[in-house]
């Protein structure tokens, strides 16, 4: 839960804490209230616990969009460099080089078009890069956009090392959320079963209330563990 | 060949022969003669006399993130050095071409995937027709608490239902829009093994210890 996404967004940290307090407490009296006939004084323990996953995603969201942006723009990162060299090359000039660049990412589109049009307005590209590239997530991006304006062809020779690792961290960190996945989606139903014989529930509703325990619980592993899945 | 390294050898091809001083145009031209698909009209397009934009466009590319890397590196090349953008894009295609690679190589680790999310459901289905057949005669035990007495296959709609609900998200998570597969390997296993267990849990109901 690092400050920068939040920044990054302009969302008020402080405000974020208290709507992501106000979901996971939403959370867990809605599951507290839809299962305490069923699970009795076990459904406080599991409430505050779906209440504390709720929060962690609401807290987490402005994190998950934010690397989801970084990814997707440092693969881009390549092209730009790519294309930012050989059009400095054939123009010389770090204005004209801007203007003719071309992004298919939509946020580095957005600033690769405001930068263009302060330059177009009089601002100095180094000045107009600095002051669009705002929306743009990805390091390797920026310092790309930032090399043109400096002239400083070394540091436009990206070679996707951002992206590569942003790819391997999320690979990894699928690795180590799918047995979790399989864990709870295998056992949950499993122990709230034996949970059901053992107090011999027989009434309708309370075995109503037992399977949408073990709905919510494994709809909630599946987010937490496919949050940072890489995209297709 | 896979198609998508079919189509990255060709940009490459491309990018060789523009940075050996052939017009960028000309190059896609040579490089896509023989492609067939929906590539077969770059090489169609450019002879009309398209720019290399709206030629390869994402017809090249549709629907791939990492040859549209490539592509835009052609479609956004106007105004630009093109044999050094040629001699970028070359080494840039060598950095796809790993990306692809893996990205193969997660594809079949996905079908591995795939595969286990189906016996998981089908044990799931399984071992949960086995707790609903036998769950009444192990609660009429009263291990824990004092309640009705448990009628066979009281138990049977929510194991199924769980069995069920547990198997779509292991589809989702495994296959993604082949969830459905999951689901019917899981009921297929549940009613198989409720069937099987039957006559145990038939027995097992005539036994003295099981009605206390």
């Amino acid at each position: 839960l690092k400050a920068g996404p939040w920044s990054f967004f302009r969302v008020d940290p402080r405000r974020m804490l208290c709507i992501s307090a106000a979901v996971g407490s939403a959370a867990g009296a809605a599951f507290w209230e839809g299962t305490k006939a069923a699970l009795g004084n076990a459904s406080i323990e599991l409430g505050v616990i779906v209440g504390v996953i709720c929060a962690y995603f609401v807290l987490s969201a402005p994190r998950r969009l934010f690397d989801s942006y970084a990814l997707s723009q440092s693969r881009g990162a390549m092209a730009l460099a790519a294309s930012g060299t050989a059009t400095l090359e054939a123009t010389h000039s770090r204005s004209r080089a801007l203007l003719l660049l071309i992004s298919e990412e939509p946020a580095v589109g957005l600033a690769l078009a405001e930068a263009k049009r302060r330059i177009l307005l009089g601002v100095s590209p180094g000045e107009a890069v600095r002051l669009a590239v705002g929306p743009v997530a990805s390091y390797s991006t920026r310092n790309v956009l930032t090399a043109i304006t400096t002239l400083d062809p070394g540091r436009t020779a990206e070679s996707g090392e951002e992206a590569e690792g942003m790819l391997a961290n999320s690979q990894l960190s699928e690795e180590s959320k799918l047995p979790l996945f399989m864990a709870v989606a295998f056992f949950t139903p499993l122990m709230l079963t034996l949970y059901m014989v053992f107090t011999r529930q027989v009434s309708p509703l309370s075995m109503a209330e037992l399977v949408a325990a073990q709905l919510a619980l494994v709809d909630l592993a599946f987010y937490f563990c496919s949050g940072e899945r890489p995209q297709p | 060949m896979n198609s998508r390294l079919a189509t990255l050898l060709r940009l490459r091809q491309a990018f060789r022969a523009t940075a050996s001083g052939e017009g960028l145009a000309a190059a896609l031209v040579g490089a896509f003669r023989e492609a067939e698909g929906r590539e077969s009209d770059v090489a169609r397009k450019l002879l009309l006399g398209q720019p290399p934009r709206d030629a390869l466009g994402s017809a090249a590319a549709e629907g791939d993130s990492d040859l549209g890397i490539l592509c835009a590196l052609v479609t956004g090349s106007s105004g630009a050095n093109a044999r050094l953008l040629a001699d970028r894009g070359e080494r840039l295609s060598l950095t796809i071409e790993r990306w692809l690679k893996r990205s193969e190589a997660r594809r079949a680790e996905r079908k591995i995937l795939q595969t286990r999310g189906l016996i998981m459901s089908a044990v799931l289905g399984a071992v949960l027709a086995i707790l609903a057949s036998l769950g009444p005669l192990v609660g009429n035990m009263a291990f824990l608490a004092p309640g009705p007495q448990l009628q066979a296959g009281s138990y049977f709609i929510p194991c199924g239902v769980m069995a069920g609900v547990s198997s779509v998200m292991l589809g989702l998570f495994m296959s993604g829009r082949g969830f459905y597969t999951n689901l019917a390997v899981s009921i297929a296993a549940y009613a198989l093994a409720a069937v099987a267990i039957a006559p145990l849990a038939a027995a097992a109901g005539s036994v003295a210890w099981a009605n206390i």
